[in-house]
């Protein structure tokens, strides 16, 4: 019976790793990749160097948006932070004119309060969007995507653990051989090793779009929705225009006074209703990076005259758990040093998740009745396999090239950018399907190593910031930059070396096991 | 493929889509109606319970999806999900018809 | 720096719990260990997991103590799977 168990949850296992495994694969690169999305932006807006204080630009900011947008109903203003060189601003038109997009009503400011000079760029952001709000596909679909692979890959966690009770009793049984048993023992490893990583990482991402995955928990307490968030997080009343223009009183003594109250956190976020009148208001939320919990805490002020308004935090045993779960997921509380161990896991998820998509056609290989022609479903595995594990990789490199090498001048530049991470990929899936399996993979990794190689070279060749100059100045996030770009081509590289290397063996022929050096 | 699937505790194609079939709409109804349960009940005000039973959702979701693939009488398995959609649902009706909604 | 410790700690814990083990005692030390021994890698090594748990949280903290703790069961974890396997392809060679 024991052993009809293990059967089952081994079937579930693959199918549930199987299905979406593609997505997940993408979901884990572009998340790995997001815990650096400020140093990608960063390095994708060489023009940008600030110097000034948070406070200054935050006030530089808010006499920009006196000029620009005086009659928004509400203004956001993200200053910048240890991370970051810029200030966002983003504002809410007193009236909305049918045709406005994002870029209408947003904005990116140097220090100074003067619209940056820098190019247009989605930066890292975009990376970190894309791991839940994909792309090309209205963003709700998306994230309903996202929470079923994400639910799939818990099943198969779960699954797994119970098939492989034996592994957790003594992991010490793991090898790292040759052979054989590679793609197995790289799949055991990257999987068993970080698995509370993965298992919190896969808990906490459902967490993050809890209500719209389950809304239920609300909707059996609360008729309406927004009674709950009000319960939650309670704000003050949004107060209307009054009409009385009143000046909007300094914003630097009130962040540093909220910085104050919170024992020296930075203020992530400025909110400011009504600016401008006599009614206005100013909310400063604690920013993320300063502690554990996502949420962060609240200080408001009387926009007009500066006056403290009250404090709030979100309150309750569950709340707060549940803002430790997203803090956990997100990393946004963790040092340069933690920050490195996160990447460094979302590296071991995402070998966990390669290695489990190759694994499957290696295992099947040996089975196949005419090697020469698997039938349909192995020949798409394979395909995809081929287009996602080196396309994919494939097109974020392109995207870094595209950001030195499109004019500055260019209209829709940071679309294009991202169309042109999409066409690379389409362009590897292509030739996935048309060459045979073993050369597809060999190119494709060879594609993808001469990407990321060309990357601190274009860098070179386009800015001034290229690896040399940088390493002079000891400009470290530039150079721990190129420097990475530089491993993920070795090791693109070393993988589609091994492949070409590798003699299939007669009885049964297997895959190389070149990219579980690549992946592990 | 074909010759992959499990047949001792699975089944054929019949059993496999009848055990799909409750591990994904018949689970999330469970799971909804467990919810449910838990926000109504447990001892918190109710917008800390409202949000621990959806934290907990997704453990309720992920343990009855492996019970519908490891339960060895398809039959059985729908029997007993119906029986407590029933009745965890039923429970969460009537404590909304009879305490009312916030 | 509290986290050298903790990391030392947890290796050591690890490196213990598999050298406790008979099947790999062959592997790191070319021969099987006696009752005593073993036993004695055992306590040490839930010993040495312990002490590590305690300065994680001391040193930094209980939320986010616990949670670099686990982190570091996983370093500890890769570190004593990579000498073991060090040991067997050593061992493997001399026969």
């Amino acid at each position: 019976m024991k052993e009809s168990l293990r059967q089952s949850m081994a079937s579930l296992h693959t199918w549930t790793g199987l299905l979406l495994g593609w997505l997940l694969f993408m979901m884990f690169v572009s998340g790995t990749a997001a815990y650096f999305q400020e140093e990608i932006t960063q390095w994708m807006q060489p023009e940008a160097a600030g110097q000034a204080s948070p406070e200054q630009a935050t006030q530089a900011a808010v006499a920009w948006l006196e000029k620009e947008a005086p009659d928004a109903s509400t203004w956001f203003i993200t200053p910048p932070g240890k991370r970051s060189a810029t200030t966002q601003v983003f504002w809410v038109p007193a009236e909305r004119k049918p045709g406005m997009r994002r870029g209408d009503t947003s904005a990116v400011l140097d220090s100074s309060g003067k619209l940056t000079d820098i190019r247009d760029t989605r930066g890292g952001f975009f990376l970190y969007r894309l791991h839940f709000d994909l792309h090309y596909l209205p963003v709700i679909w998306a994230r309903y995507l996202v929470g079923v692979a994400a639910m799939f890959m818990l099943i198969a966690i779960l699954s797994g653990i119970i098939t492989h009770k034996k592994i957790f009793i003594d992991f010490f049984l793991l090898r790292f051989g040759k052979g054989q048993r590679s793609w197995l023992d790289s799949h055991n490893v990257s999987a068993v090793l970080a698995l509370p990583f993965h298992l919190m990482i896969t808990y906490t991402g459902l967490v993050t779009l809890a209500t719209l995955y389950m809304p239920f928990g609300i909707a059996a307490n609360y008729a309406n929705p927004d009674k709950f968030f009000e319960a939650v997080f309670p704000d003050r009343e949004a107060m209307e225009r009054s009409g009385q223009p009143a000046p909007l009183a300094s914003i630097d003594p009130m962040m540093r006074a909220a910085s104050a109250d919170w024992g020296g956190k930075a203020v992530g976020f400025i909110r400011i209703v009504n600016p401008g009148d006599r009614n206005a208001s100013v909310t400063l939320t604690r920013a993320p990076s300063e502690a554990i919990g996502s949420r962060g805490e609240t200080l408001a002020f009387d926009g007009a005259t500066g006056k403290r308004l009250g404090a709030s935090s979100p309150k309750g045993g569950a709340t707060a758990t549940e803002s430790v779960m997203i803090g956990l997921h997100s990393g946004r509380f963790a040092n340069m040093a933690l920050r490195w161990l996160y990447f460094l896991s979302g590296l071991f998820g995402t070998a966990m998740v390669g290695t489990g998509l190759i694994l499957w056609t290696a295992k099947r290989r040996q089975r196949l009745p005419d090697p020469a022609r698997p039938y349909l479903g192995f020949r798409i595995v394979e395909r995809l396999n081929i287009a996602v594990i080196s396309g994919f990789p494939a097109g974020i490199a392109s995207y870094f090239l595209a950001n030195r090498l499109l004019p500055l001048t260019m209209a829709s530049r940071a679309e294009w950018e991202v169309h042109t991470l999409f066409l690379t990929w389409g362009a590897v899936l292509l030739w996935a399907v048309l060459r045979p399996a073993r050369r597809g993979w060999v190119e494709g990794l060879a594609i993808a190593a001469l990407m990321y190689a060309a990357v601190p070279v274009v860098n070179a060749a386009t800015t001034a910031r290229g690896l040399i100059p940088s390493i002079a100045r000891g400009d470290w996030l530039f150079i721990t930059f190129d420097l990475t770009m530089l491993v993920l081509a070795a090791l693109f590289a070393f993988a589609a070396l091994r492949v070409l290397r590798h003699v299939p063996k007669a009885a049964g022929s297997r895959r190389a096991s070149g990219s579980a050096a690549v992946m592990a | 493929m074909a010759g992959h699937t499990d047949t001792k505790r699975i089944g054929n194609a019949w059993g496999i889509a009848a055990r799909v079939l409750a591990a994904v709409p018949l689970n999330y109804a469970l799971t909804t109606a467990i919810t449910a349960c838990l926000a109504r009940f447990l001892p918190m005000d109710p917008a800390q319970a409202s949000t621990a039973s959806t934290l907990a959702s997704f453990a309720v979701f992920a343990c009855l999806a492996l019970i519908c693939f490891s339960v060895r009488s398809v039959p059985r398995l729908w029997g007993g999900i119906v029986a407590a959609i029933l009745a965890f649902g039923g429970l969460a009706w009537v404590s909304i018809i009879a305490g009312g909604r916030l | 720096m509290i986290h050298f410790p903790i990391l030392i700690w947890v290796i050591t814990g690890f490196a213990a719990l598999c050298a406790s083990r008979d099947r790999h005692q062959r592997d790191l030390f070319g021969r099987p260990l006696t009752q005593r021994q073993s036993h004695a890698l055992r306590i040490a090594a839930w010993i040495s997991i312990a002490l590590s748990f305690l300065l994680a949280i001391v040193g930094v903290g209980w939320v986010l103590g616990v949670i670099i703790w686990i982190g570091y069961l996983s370093v500890g974890a890769l570190v004593s799977v990579t000498m073991l396997n060090r040991a067997t392809a050593r061992r493997q060679k001399r026969k």
